[in-house]
């Protein structure tokens, strides 16, 4: 292996050791909103937050709008969001991680390889289901408030599920054939 | 299934697994998987050199055994 594959990858494990120290940071997110949910201040300060972008059209806000918010609910919509979407990143990462070590062994056919790439999948499936909270989150204030969260993961829409979606079943495409790569490979091996 | 049956005509030809391995090119290991029969197959070349270096023909080594379930 060539020094700069070498360096590559060294640099690939050390990004996905921050990501995942990131990842974890990522709760903190949410944790404002349920400061001013425990304020009963959330409705205003989502409308005056910088965070949010307004829907275009002419839209009021009404005060029975603002009284109504569903606060606890957006709120519970957005923590287990996070959660779970931290969840599938770090489990993502660190299944990157398995695989980017065994490359630098030159382990490329291997069962922890395998095991790695459904991890992925599985990751992939838990960022689909948290997208389903963060857009419902979303949804909340678009109804309520014509206002969309604009914050990193927080931005979340329905369209995300699909794309999310696409790129699970990718992931599933690559652990299914890389499964029948390991299955030609160990009968090419039992082949004397 | 088929069965490779080696041990017998080594035996038989007083040739021992090490020999027979270096003499056809393979390693001890791989020896060993074609005679405790964990081999999914064997190639063309490698059964032509056992013949070669055996003395034997092929149905000498090669026996089919029915399968269980038939």
């Amino acid at each position: 292996m060539s020094t700069w594959l070498k360096l590559g990858i060294n640099g690939l494990i050390v990004l996905g050791r921050i990501g995942i120290v990131v990842a974890y940071l990522l709760i903190l997110f949410p944790l404002g909103y349920v400061f001013s949910a425990l304020r009963r201040t959330l409705p205003h300060d989502i409308l005056h937050s910088q965070e949010f972008l307004l829907l275009p059209g002419n839209h009021t806000v009404t005060a029975t709008a603002l009284q109504s918010f569903p606060a606890w609910p957006y709120v519970l919509f957005l923590f287990v969001g996070t959660i779970i979407f931290i969840w599938a990143v770090v489990k993502h990462l660190k299944a990157l991680i398995v695989i980017l070590r065994n490359i630098q062994q030159a382990d490329y056919f291997s069962a922890t390889n395998g095991d790695a790439l459904k991890q992925m999948v599985i990751a992939r499936v838990g960022i689909i289901v948290s997208d389903v909270f963060l857009a419902g989150g979303n949804q909340l204030t678009r109804s309520w408030l014509y206002l969309v969260n604009n914050n990193g993961i927080l931005s979340t829409t329905w369209g995300t599920i699909i794309s999310d979606t696409w790129l699970a079943i990718l992931f599933g495409v690559f652990y299914i054939a890389y499964r029948y790569s390991l299955k030609f490979k160990a009968e090419n091996d039992l082949t004397i | 299934m088929i069965k490779l049956t080696l041990n017998v005509v080594m035996a038989e030809r007083n040739i021992t697994s090490q020999e027979l391995a270096a003499a056809i090119g393979i390693t001890p290991a791989n020896l060993s998987i074609l005679k405790t029969g964990k081999a999914k197959a064997i190639r063309f070349s490698t059964l032509a050199k056992l013949c070669r270096v055996l003395d034997c023909q092929p149905g000498d080594i090669l026996k089919y055994l029915p399968d269980d379930n038939h």
